[in-house]
């Protein structure tokens, strides 16, 4: 009696909880996806879409902070949500900065190439991909690499050694070629030319870059990544960092584009007054609002100076704006820009006139062809007519600034002019150091800490330095 | 005191409550249930009599007095006396019970008509040796066998009648911390035993009711999509509060691992069981409470802005919600909106009413209760109304077997307003001044946000069974199955015309929480020789543990209806799902030898889902000694009681559903599909174990009047899971959690209670508490610093620790010149004292008193937003000017430009020691104003929360944590208002 209990006892006790250990550990959970699923085809898009969402995800990102040091923007002093540390506001990039950057460009990059791989792995497969699947993939791996090397001094790829930033561009550079000739979606054709233009540029392959720009015929056409307001890692982050809602943590106030004057009765910095190039010119292409008489300042407070006059610009007016990767206007600079490398600073005015020709003012201002009137930036005269190469470089450099701003092209332009592909010219930046000493302070940063590159690209982030052994730390 | 406000109505809220009670409806309830209660007067006779304390002569209350052949008993008032009415006559055995002392039977004679006198003096039981304990034991043991500290908190010993469950444990005993978040309504604490374990997963304590899983944490903070960080109340539930605490008869606080080695995977934080109370043979034994209650603010700005501008909105228990001083209208003519449309409810106000039998045959007790809470709170929206239901039966079919079958369910809904760190929140834009998102300080304009209607349904639901069978004297199967279930649905609505979200936005995010336990535990004892015994258990556990969240997001209405997500122009919805079981079984062994010494050794194999595919198994092993010193026969009775007892055991914490898992996060781009990389996965990922090692003795001492426990612990992590960062160009670029990190943590704990006077008449016992605890991150096994649970985690320094600047100038008139690196210190308290004392008086009186010290951490604490220009109270004095925040700098030293220069804000770091004076209370016996038939009555009075002193901090209260409330990793400060002065009556009647 006394053992058959207890047998029982005993027996069920190990096979009820042998049976609930059996069951119990293998659990699969529904949303994120294995390896596995991507090789099949109905997840071949999604792949795709992923490196292009990355790839906005970065341009949000690079596009406002590339904003300070290009000086695109000037910093209302903000140092939490959408704002700076101090010292980048003033410019510097400290070393090792900006992982977050970083991750969405690279894996953007990333995906795409993946997506290349796993598509040579599954072709002559039921799962083989579509062309145009493999067409949008290379051209996403174009354009992520060609933001990388816009805009990072160095290259690194898989954990590897570090490598000049070029190596970046010459990936793109394939990735646009085989999307050239691999493909047959004429759109993305189109995209890859544009892209290749670009990244020629970078290599000094003008002639090339010029065939390529010359693909480009609509003069409507753009190339751009799709924001989405309601997905915040994907809406227009250059929007919200400029704008009331609610932040306002930068301002267009002593920028090239926006000026120093503003409706603040005794508000003003103690400057001499320049007018905004959009208050002169009403170019449509950069609208810049005075709306400082019901929202007076920028949300936070400027280090050496105070609250800053809050000036918005109107490019982008919602956080559903895309981001442009490349344009037919770009495409004719780049021409412009090519024809003065030939010495033909005459060929480059024409196109430039002809461009700005096309552009209807919005405020009933002069959209002047050059010469024009660029107003008075202290220690700026107004600019003289071209005569040569070098005073066309001053309005081509002013020209891309204005076809360009905000799509994270800047830095990269005054990086590309002063490493060999300058030709003179003045690039007209704004003297932010008359409002406050914290734009030298960034500058001496830069000069005592990494160097000049702090202030013209970002640095590799202190997270692939620490990971991968084959970088080295910053000290 | 005043009385309050009356006030009929519809409240503020549409699902509010529609009435307010006030003081006589608790009364009546009290009496109408007094008056049901007829007596049947036919052959039968009365037992009266008094229970004592047998060394001292002080009455016993809560004593349970009982003829168990009968299914007679009554509860003894607070004088002692009871009164058994009913009785049939005849010869029985009558029993008086309580935890604490040893039990007394004594045999009587009923006569009918006559009513029997029977006194009972009951012995104190020192140290409780005796008593039953099973939190982390397997089955039922036996206090002295047990070898690991564990602490018991006896409901019938909390004098201050907590309306939440979690203030029970707050003060309780060494080792427990409790933290509160603010000052909202519904506003749960934070839970931690003995510091931090992990710095990757939850440091809360797991929890069980009656021996099945519930819910630990705090339910989520949910907030406006478009704004995750901060757009709602940020207030976060505790499910421990959703229970009754009339329903609790006891709590069992088991803190480190070698105390929770059963639990196995999940239980390194600790545990906490609830025990609930349980029917008994008897005739029904109901007990009414009506409490009725108050409170207000203590002053948390400067001298010259005591309450940080928000006067106009905090509501007190006198003079209501403020309205600026206007009046029903603005000085310029216009209606005063927050006269005639925000003052609804008048004072903030308290009330909650339970009602609760217990009673049953030979083979089924019961045990029913159910309560009512309506808090009206302090900031202009906060609002609760809560119910809560339970049914305990317990069915006896045959000696062998015994049937357990418990159930709650509460549901609470509560409206909150928009405050923390939330750019559309009452505290921010009122902190913030001009510098708000409004423009103004006026009180007129910040209204605006109130509109903002944030509500939250919490439903709680518990049901559990356990059956017993010992078919042998010496063997036991004990099967438990429990279901425990948690959903909050959270909507946060910005109607049409709110004015920072014109076309409105709504978010109704559905949170569920499910657990599932099966458990089983056999035990067989068996005696090798009359002085050596061994207790064997075995049995398994399944603990399923699934999250599931549904949230759907609308926003552009077509006008001002009331929405639902449906009437949106825009809509999202999101929904996530993830499911974990952790599986274990184990093996325990306890050797007995002349019931003085008592050797325990186990071991817990687990399993558990969110294991990497190549880990496997768990193991944790667990040995522990105790010796009863004090049974030895050199021992001299002078020397009191003592034991000795020492631990070790592992404990573990799993990671979390996805971790182990190469996955890619299909995430959408706009209207297309889209696969990001999300975790590169890690197959050999297993669960961090932390092994403790514990001594210490409990002792008693001059006839059970001096207490001691003491417990030294050591425990050590070892696999801490750590965020491994990845390397970035190989495109996984989050880190992944893995098993490399060593922490540390030990201290002391120390319970000291002292019973300097016991007599009949009066009586004084004084405890103190004492913990400390030491942490250190080991090692960090080549993973690079990171910032975890509120602070930084180093190697060689605290878990965590604290890191910022430090003003190297502070008073020199000048620029602050920076160590931008400096290590401050634990962000966790290092050393806690509790102090509490309670003063017996004739006629039964008892009043109380708790408070607690913390300190030896450090906390960064301003929640002014300096660098957005906010003119700070704090920097009053160094300002050059009326308005702006230019500072006057030749009288501003170094450490003041760093906290009041906007782009400095820095220097806000504080010694972190403070005292809070917790609970202060009355218990006044007020049976003379019932019948005899009323076995009880009681009228308590408690202040809560009504003393704080800080040593270093300036302002504010360091208990007032960032969005994530009780969810929260660490201390520091947001825009809230801190937790209020609390006063509240209470009447309770047993009969």
């Amino acid at each position: 009696m006394n053992s058959k209990h207890i047998r029982h006892a005993v027996t069920g006790g190990v096979a009820f909880t042998g049976l609930l250990f059996m069951s119990a550990c293998d659990v699969t959970n529904p949303g994120p996806v294995q390896d596995a699923f991507l090789s099949e085809k109905p997840s071949h898009e999604a792949l795709v879409n992923g490196a292009g969402r990355r790839l906005q995800e970065a341009m949000n990102n690079i596009s406002y902070t590339s904003a300070l040091p290009a000086r695109e923007m000037f910093p209302g002093g903000q140092t939490g949500s959408l704002g700076h540390a101090v010292l980048v506001q003033g410019g510097y990039l400290e070393p090792g900065s900006f992982g977050g950057h970083f991750n969405d460009a690279v894996q953007a990059r990333f995906i795409a190439e993946t997506a290349l791989e796993l598509f040579t792995e599954v072709e002559g497969t039921e799962d083989q991909a579509d062309p145009d699947v493999i067409q949008q993939a290379m051209v996403w791996a174009g354009y992520a690499n060609r933001v990388l090397g816009e805009n990072w001094c160095e290259a690194v790829f898989d954990g590897g050694p570090a490598e000049p930033g070029t190596a970046y561009l010459t990936r793109a550079e394939q990735h646009f070629s085989d999307a050239i000739s691999n493909g047959t979606d004429a759109s993305l054709v189109s995209a890859a030319h544009a892209g290749r233009a670009q990244v020629r540029v970078w290599l000094g392959d003008w002639t090339g870059a010029v065939a390529d720009a010359g693909q480009i015929t609509d003069p409507g056409w753009q190339f751009a990544l799709n924001s989405v307001n309601q997905d915040p890692p994907t809406r227009n982050q250059l929007f919200y960092a400029n704008a009331d809602v609610p932040y306002r943590a930068y301002t267009m106030w002593f920028t090239y584009y926006g000026g120093s004057d503003s409706d603040i009765e005794g508000q003003a910095p103690s400057l001499p007054e320049f007018d905004g190039y959009y208050e002169l010119t009403g170019d449509p292409r950069l609208p810049v609002l005075d709306q400082t008489e019901t929202v007076p300042f920028s949300n936070a407070a400027l280090q050496g100076y105070g609250q800053t006059p809050w000036l918005n610009q109107a490019k982008y007016t919602s956080g559903d704006d895309d981001f442009r990767l490349a344009s037919y206007n770009e495409m004719r600079l780049i021409e412009a820009e090519a024809l003065l490398n030939d010495g033909d600073y005459q060929g480059a005015i024409d196109i430039i006139d002809d461009l700005r020709a096309g552009i209807t003012s919005e405020n009933g201002g002069t959209l002047a062809r050059i010469p024009d009137v660029l107003g008075g930036l202290p220690g700026y005269d107004p600019l003289p007519a071209p005569t040569d190469v070098a005073t066309t470089m001053t309005y081509l450099m002013r020209e891309r600034a204005i076809e360009l701003w905000g799509e994270a092209r800047r830095l990269g332009d005054l990086r590309r002019w002063e490493d060999g592909q300058g030709l003179g010219g003045d690039v007209r930046r704004p003297p932010f150091e008359l409002v406050s000493d914290l734009f030298a302070d960034a500058e001496a940063a830069a000069a005592s800490r990494g160097g000049p590159d702090r202030l013209r690209c970002f640095d590799i982030p202190d997270a692939e330095r620490e990971a991968n052994e084959n970088i080295p730390t910053v000290n | 005191m005043l009385l309050p406000k009356f006030v009929f109505g519809t409240s503020a809220a549409g699902e509010g409550p529609s009435r307010r009670l006030g003081w006589l409806a608790g009364f009546a309830l009290a009496a109408m249930l007094g008056a049901s209660a007829t007596a049947v007067e036919a052959q039968t006779g009365q037992v009266v009599g008094q229970v004592t304390d047998a060394s001292s002569g002080a009455p016993l209350g809560e004593v349970q007095v009982h003829i168990p052949s009968a299914g007679l008993g009554v509860l003894s008032r607070a004088d002692g006396r009871f009164v058994m009415l009913n009785v049939p006559a005849g010869t029985y055995e009558l029993r008086a019970e309580r935890i604490g002392y040893a039990a007394a039977v004594q045999e009587i004679t009923v006569t009918s008509g006559q009513a029997t006198q029977v006194d009972f003096g009951l012995e104190s039981q020192a140290l409780g040796l005796d008593e039953i304990v099973v939190t982390g034991t397997a089955g039922a043991s036996r206090r002295r066998e047990v070898g690991n500290s564990i602490a018991q908190i006896d409901m019938a010993n909390v004098r201050d009648r907590p309306t939440v469950a979690t203030d029970i444990l707050q003060s309780s005993q060494p080792g427990i911390e409790i933290t509160s978040v603010g000052g909202e309504v519904g506003q749960g604490k934070v839970i931690r035993l003995r510091g931090n374990s992990s710095v990757s997963m939850s440091n809360q304590p797991i929890i069980y009711i009656d021996g099945v899983r519930m819910m630990s944490g705090a339910f989520p903070q949910t907030a406006a999509r478009d704004y995750r960080a901060g757009r709602g109340a940020n207030v976060t539930a505790s499910p421990l509060d959703a229970i009754n605490p009339n329903d609790i008869e006891r709590i069992e606080v088991i803190k480190g691992s070698a105390a929770t080695t059963l639990y196995g995977t999940e239980a390194s934080a600790g545990v906490i069981q609830v025990f609930t109370k349980r029917g008994s043979a008897g005739a029904p034994v109901w007990t009414v409470e009506s409490q009725q209650g108050t409170a207000w603010s203590r002053k948390f700005g400067t001298d010259d802005v005591p309450y940080l501008f928000m006067e106009p909105f905090m509501r007190d228990g006198w003079l209501g919600i403020g309205d600026g001083g206007w009046g029903p209208e603005a000085p310029d003519g216009t209606p005063n909106r927050m006269y005639n449309d925000f003052r609804t409810g008048a004072t903030n106000w308290t009330q909650v009413y339970s009602a609760s039998v217990r009673g049953g045959g030979q083979n089924l007790q019961y045990f029913a209760s159910g309560q009512y809470d309506d808090i009206i709170g302090m900031l202009p929206n906060d609002q609760l109304e809560k119910w809560a239901v339970r049914g305990n039966f317990t069915f006896t079919p045959a000696d062998d077997l015994q049937f357990q079958w418990n159930t709650g369910y509460t549901n609470q809904w509560q409206q909150n307003t928009p405050s923390g760190n939330n750019a559309q929140g009452l505290t921010l834009n009122v902190f913030r001044q001009d510098q708000n998102y409004f423009g103004t300080g006026g009180f007129d304009r910040i209204i605006e946000v109130l509109p903002f209607d944030i509500q939250q349904r919490i439903e709680r639901f518990t049901t559990g069974g356990t059956v017993t069978y010992s078919p042998l004297d010496n063997l036991t199967n004990r099967f438990t199955i429990g279901y425990d279930f948690s959903q909050q649905e959270a909507r946060n609505l910005r109607p049409f015309g709110f004015e920072q979200r014109p076309e409105g936005a709504l978010l109704n995010n559905t949170w569920q929480n499910r657990l599932l336990t099966f458990d089983y535990v056999g035990t067989y004892s068996f005696d090798f020789t009359d002085a050596l015994r061994s207790n064997f258990s075995w049995g398994g556990q399944a603990v399923g543990d699934e999250i599931r969240e549904l949230e759907g997001w609308g926003e552009i209405f077509p006008g001002a209806a009331e929405p639902t997500v449906s009437s949106a122009s825009i809509k999202i919805a999101e929904e996530d799902r993830e499911r974990v079981w952790n599986a274990g079984f184990f093996f325990q062994n306890v050797l007995d030898i002349s019931d003085k010494y008592f050797i325990t050794t186990g071991v817990r194999v687990d399993g558990n889902s969110a294991f990497g595919e190549g880990f496997g198994l768990q193991v944790y092993p667990k040995a522990s000694l105790s010796w009863v010193i004090s049974d030895e026969d050199f021992w001299p009775e002078s020397f009191g009681q003592v034991k000795l007892r020492t631990a070790y055991g592992q404990s573990g914490r799993a990671p979390g559903a996805f971790d182990a898992v190469r996955t890619w996060n299909p995430i959408g781009w706009g209207d297309v599909p889209a696969f990001v990389p999300q975790n590169v996965g890690n197959p050999d990922l297993g669960p961090e174990v932390t092994g403790e090692f514990e001594v210490g003795f409990d002792g008693s001492w001059a006839n059970d009047r001096v207490n001691v426990v003491f417990t030294y612990y050591n425990q050590t992590t070892t696999d801490a899971l750590l965020d491994v960062g990845q390397t970035p160009s190989t495109g996984f670029t989050s880190s992944q959690l893995e098993n490399v990190g060593e922490l540390n943590n030990q201290g002391f704990e120390i319970g000291l209670n002292v019973t300097p006077i016991e007599t009949a008449d009066y009586g004084w016992d004084v405890g103190v508490n004492v913990t400390t605890n030491k942490s250190e991150v080991i090692d960090l096994g080549g993973a690079s610093e990171f910032t975890s649970i509120g602070g930084w985690i180093i190697e060689g320094e605290p878990v965590p620790v604290n890191r910022g600047f430090r003003v190297l100038n502070p008073d020199d008139i000048a620029d602050p010149v920076y160590d931008e690196q400096f290590l401050w210190g634990p962000e966790l308290p290092t050393r806690t004292v509790s102090l509490n004392t309670s003063l017996r008086l004739p006629r039964g009186i008892i009043l109380a008193a708790n408070g607690e010290y913390r300190g030896g951490n450090v906390i960064e604490l301003n929640p002014i937003s300096i660098s957005r220009s906010v003119r700070s109270p704090l920097c009053s004095p160094y300002y050059a000017g009326e308005t702006g925040v230019a500072l006057d700098e030749a009288n501003t030293p170094a450490i003041w430009r760093a906290r009041c220069t906007p782009s400095e804000e820095e220097g806000y770091w504080y010694d972190a020691d403070y005292f809070k004076l917790r609970s202060v209370s009355a218990t006044i016996p007020v049976d003379f104003a019932f019948p005899d038939r009323v076995t009880g009555s009681s009228l308590t009075l408690a202040l809560n929360n009504s003393f704080l002193w800080m040593k270093d901090i300036p302002w504010m209260d360091p208990e007032m944590l960032g969005n994530q409330g009780a969810n929260s990793g660490g201390l520091g400060a947001t825009e809230r208002v801190p937790s209020p002065i609390s006063f509240r009556a209470s009447l309770r009647i047993t009969f």
